[in-house]
């Protein structure tokens, strides 16, 4: 089975934020619970201050922080799925450890106020369980994965859109946007990126695409000393990717 | 949904040993990996049974004795022909327990056959007791009981320890002299049968109805002991997803029958005790944990908190594993009789002076959880919780030291200036 992964280009990534708004058409996320965010954040000092971002999705770690701390077995990750890291929604029982044990902060549980009114969830209550009931619903739905809209009290996250992707043909090294055969497949994402910065294909295919850049451009995985082995990599030298240094105190 | 189901429903543990039923639902470790509850497989005379995260797995040659069934707390291992009542309601004579490896014709006449007396468990024991009401039971020892694979290497009879703990409740409420005996009735070696017996023709209650009795019992448990006077427990509405501790309600049920006909309370010791500190910050993890529902949260007009059925609890102790303050510890009631679900906890709620949304804390605290949350970011900005304090930029800028102050760094900058 593959081992799915993403590499995001920093160099070639605008911030344009399509893939937060495709994410959260994909899986009909409330307004501000964003599986995929970008973070913007300013570097350096006047005169030389710059203005970063950095584009974030769930890691799909090889070492999930999130899963070791599960009580209930809850969030878990499926080797016979791509190497994702799911949410079963029957068994969660909205603890928030996993959000804590994440080092990376894409792991959403929605009760807070919404930033912009009127609250989503009052405007179309919800309907079977639901949070709420949108009026354009993504027919596809699997608890079981964390896939659909989410029932109340239950942590959700990205699922690398596993709905699509794993409806790709078996043994595919890529899933390449342009590519006319597979382009049903692609995570939403991946898919919408304007300038196409993302790259989405099988870590354990040696002749995929994503495993070749990774080696070329020198990819480099966040917050790598934590030993969560993301299944995801940033590309980018004049970008930079942010640097872990130790805190002294 | 319909998931919940398939995992509420009773499984084969494997092919090889139809008879023996599995519930993935109630099965402690199946449930949470906290959980090391390894009852079955250290209740196995044989070894055959481990007890693994996904459940039970049947690795070797079961023997049929069903000792398993009788040391789960949740009841979630379940066997053909364990849960017997006795048949003839009108019979004096005292009811005979016999086990399924004496050949039938061998059995007193209306006895009951049970895969092995060890299967029995001191639940079942109990109940048989109540049901046959004045009539005594006998648990028939064979003479080759100690020998049978089914005692392992104890040289006792499997029932033992049952026995002695029926004994030992029985006592509590004064009736030493219901307890079940074991009476020796040996019968020549050689007809004993070796081979693991198999139900066909042993049971007599079909699967369905087994299922059914199964249900309704677990069902009917906790209406069944109310009006037992003082230690009249309440019917709790189960929330979906806990188990019913069938064998503890049994065992309950059983004792508090007999309690009524003796006029007299349940012993304490029947009925565990939380004690919750005032470190607890109402998570309510553990309520959102417990197996069995002892430990429910609930919003009322006192507030917030947790209501607590000692009826319900196992000792499983997963509550005070879970919980983030350590402020759970169940123990021996003290003194206090049991009056059923009781208010454990009670928090006030107040509102958060941001976002106006009600929540539950300390008395000092402002702001609810989310928005504490949110001003430590602020404080401690976004990018340090992500990344690392002193994150070098590399293209642009110099480098930083990981120790520098900001006012360190506006010098760096001037001198080069």
């Amino acid at each position: 089975m593959a081992k799915w992964g993403m590499v995001i280009d920093l160099d070639k990534c605008t911030g344009c934020q399509a893939c937060t708004t495709a994410c959260a058409m994909e899986n009909n996320t409330l307004p501000g619970e964003s599986w995929q965010d970008v973070l913007y954040y300013n570097e350096g000092e006047y005169p030389s201050a710059q203005m970063k971002w950095l584009p974030r999705p769930c890691m799909q770690c090889e070492d999930p922080s999130c899963v070791h701390v599960c009580p209930t077995r809850a969030t878990y990750k499926d080797p016979d799925a791509g190497g994702i890291v799911f949410v079963d929604w029957n068994k969660c029982i909205g603890c928030k450890y996993c959000m804590i044990a994440c080092p990376y902060g894409v792991r959403f549980y929605a009760d807070e106020q919404p930033l912009i009114e009127p609250d989503m969830r009052d405007v179309y209550p919800g309907e079977n369980g639901q949070m709420w009931s949108p009026p354009y619903q993504n027919p596809e739905q699997d608890w079981r994965r964390g896939i659909g809209i989410q029932p109340k009290g239950v942590v959700s996250k990205c699922t690398f859109c596993y709905h699509k992707v794993s409806k790709a043909p078996e043994g595919v090294p890529d899933l390449d946007e342009d590519d006319p055969e597979l382009v049903e497949y692609v995570p939403a994402c991946v898919r919408t990126c304007p300038p196409k910065a993302r790259y989405f294909g099988d870590l354990d295919n040696p002749e995929s695409n994503v495993n070749r850049i990774i080696g070329d451009k020198h990819g480099v995985r966040l917050l790598d000393h934590t030993g969560n082995r993301p299944q995801v990599y940033y590309l980018g030298a004049g970008a930079g990717v942010p640097a872990f240094s130790p805190r002294n105190s | 949904m319909s998931e919940s189901a398939e995992q509420s429903a009773w499984h084969r543990l494997s092919d090889a040993q139809p008879w023996l039923l599995w519930q993935e639902n109630a099965c402690l470790p199946a449930r949470s990996p906290l959980s090391d509850c390894r009852a079955c497989s250290q209740a196995c005379p044989v070894d055959a049974l481990t007890a693994t995260p996904k459940g039970p797995q049947l690795t070797g040659d079961c023997v049929a004795c069903g000792r398993c069934t009788a040391a789960c707390p949740t009841g979630a291992i379940n066997g053909a022909g364990l849960d017997s009542h006795p048949g003839d309601d009108q019979a004096t004579a005292p009811l005979a327990v016999d086990c399924w490896r004496v050949p039938p014709e061998q059995s007193p006449e209306g006895a009951l056959r049970v895969p092995c007396l060890g299967g029995l468990g001191s639940d079942r024991l109990l109940r048989l007791v109540q049901e046959c009401g004045e009539r005594p039971v006998e648990l028939l020892d064979r003479g080759w009981c100690a020998d049978c694979p089914a005692a392992a290497d104890c040289r006792r009879p499997p029932v033992d320890q049952a026995l002695t703990e029926c004994r030992e409740a029985l006592a509590s409420l004064g009736l030493t002299g219901r307890s079940p005996s074991l009476r020796k009735a040996p019968l020549p070696a050689h007809l004993y049968r070796r081979e693991t017996p198999t139900p066909g023709g042993e049971t007599r209650v079909s699967r369905r109805g087994l299922f059914r009795r199964l249900a309704g019992h677990a069902a009917g448990a906790a209406e069944q002991i109310q009006g037992t006077g003082p230690a009249a427990p309440a019917a709790v509405p189960m929330v979906s997803g806990r188990v019913q501790p069938a064998p503890r309600l049994r065992r309950v049920e059983a004792l508090a029958a007999l309690a009524v006909a003796q006029d007299q309370s349940l012993p304490n010791t029947l009925f565990p005790q939380a004690k919750i500190s005032d470190a607890c910050c109402n998570h309510r993890i553990c309520a959102a944990l417990c197996p069995t529902g002892a430990l429910q949260p609930v919003e009322d007009e006192d507030g917030s908190g947790l209501d607590y059925d000692p009826l319900f609890c196992i000792r499983c102790g997963l509550c005070q594993q879970v919980c983030p303050e350590k402020a759970i510890t169940i123990t021996e009631r003290d003194g206090h009789p049991y009056v059923g679900r009781v208010p454990a906890t009670r928090h006030h709620r107040q509102r958060c002076q941001r976002c106006h949304t009600t929540f539950t804390a300390g008395k000092e605290h402002t702001l609810c959880p989310g928005c504490r949350k949110d001003a430590a970011l602020a404080q401690d900005s976004g990018r340090d919780l992500l990344f690392g304090a002193g994150s070098s930029s590399g293209a642009a800028g110099p480098a930083q030291d990981p120790g520098t102050q900001p006012g360190d760094h506006d010098d760096q900058e001037d001198t080069r200036r």
